[in-house]
């Protein structure tokens, strides 16, 4: 478990980049696929997940499709295109950025 | 697999409705959460009762379920999409403030839109660090922007008191300022070709690029308009005939028939 600093700036770029290139995916489902991926040690406050959702879709990086669960809607998020290539984008610069720490964490121990 | 039956969802619903949760989509997001959750919690074993509980805990921990929709409002509305158009804002109030000149009867140089650019600049100061908790100037480009209606008022009140500044003319400190504002987005500018845009994002980049210049002119163009019609406050008339023996390109501009057009006014 990583604390608030750490997580804090990594939703979105995480958002991003499990529903790039053409997934579609619902909050729940994106809450448990970061455990999952994760085994539990990335948990994600839920109740920020969907700020962050509705803000990208204020941006316009992703959109959302209704699709009827039996008696009830839920709400699938995919990118759009012009999220694609922001997700491209957030996904090199956030490697970078990993390469970078490494970089650091390793010249700092010397 | 144990499934929630109706009553439950109804539950579920109406419970998020008096917490709080109205917002349309949002709704439908938390309860389509809520009741993942909670059949989530139900096949371990758990009463209906106390697998909403959990349920409601792993979405906002110790908060009320209401904070999610703050939050998402807080995101939606005051978010940095806010501050990305807050320049073409500004732009648009320094038209504003040239265009409420027009009620008012400048007796003395300059003081007008000095005064009232001050007050924006102020304004936008206090707003921005009460809103984020940050000062406007950790980000050059904002800082250089809304400084700009300071700076023009300076340049006007330059021009106004001091015949030696008058000699750029009206149009001069207007293209300066947009060339200034050009060169300061130049960076920005680079970065923007460089990489892959859709055409949606190119004019988004575009418009806050034109409200950076436009920023630093259209305040000034805008007052001499309206305080100064035809005072040749900027070039006096001595000045523009002195200007094609001070400067060469000056006198070869004004034989091109679009540097006539734009110059005939002036000369």
């Amino acid at each position: 478990m990583y604390s608030k600093d750490l997580i804090r700036g990594t939703l979105t770029p995480i958002i991003l980049r499990l529903l790039h290139p053409d997934g579609k995916m619902y909050g729940y489902e994106i809450c448990q696929k970061v455990k999952q991926l994760t085994d539990g040690s990335l948990l994600i406050r839920e109740g920020s997940l969907y700020p962050a959702l509705h803000r990208l879709m204020d941006d316009g990086l992703i959109r959302v499709e209704e699709v009827m669960i039996g008696n009830r809607p839920r709400r699938y998020y995919q990118l759009t295109e012009e999220g694609r290539l922001e997700a491209e984008k957030r996904t090199a610069e956030f490697s970078q950025f990993l390469q970078t720490m490494q970089l650091f964490m390793q010249k700092a121990i010397r | 697999m144990v499934f929630l039956n109706g009553e439950q969802v109804a539950f579920i619903e109406s419970d998020i409705r008096k917490k709080g949760i109205t917002l349309a989509g949002l709704d439908t997001d938390v309860l389509d959460h809520l009741i993942c959750g909670t059949e989530h919690y139900l096949n371990e074993g758990n009463p209906f009762a106390q697998a909403y509980q959990l349920a409601l805990r792993d979405l906002t921990g110790d908060e009320a379920v209401g904070s999610v929709q703050q939050d998402t409002l807080r995101a939606v509305r005051t978010g940095k999409s806010f501050y990305k158009n807050l320049l073409a804002y500004v732009a648009v109030l320094g038209g504003l403030i040239g265009v409420f000149g027009v009620f008012a009867e400048a007796t003395s140089p300059g003081l007008i839109l000095p005064v009232l650019s001050l007050a924006l600049f102020c304004v936008y100061h206090s707003f921005f660090y009460f809103r984020t908790g940050k000062n406007p100037g950790s980000n050059l480009w904002w800082f250089v922007a809304i400084t700009a209606l300071p700076v023009v008022a300076v340049a006007v009140f330059l021009a106004e008191a001091f015949p030696g500044f008058r000699w750029l003319g009206t149009q001069g400190w207007c293209l300066l300022l947009t060339a200034v504002g050009t060169g300061l987005y130049y960076h920005s500018v680079r970065k923007i070709l460089a990489e892959p845009r859709t055409t949606r994002q190119l004019l988004i980049q575009l418009s806050r690029f034109l409200g950076v210049s436009s920023l630093l002119w259209i305040p000034l163009a805008a007052y001499v308009k309206l305080f100064r019609p035809g005072a040749d406050v900027f070039l006096p008339r001595r000045a523009a005939d002195a200007l094609p023996d001070r400067f060469p390109l000056m006198l070869l501009l004004q034989k091109a028939p679009a540097a006539r057009l734009f110059f005939r006014n002036r000369f």
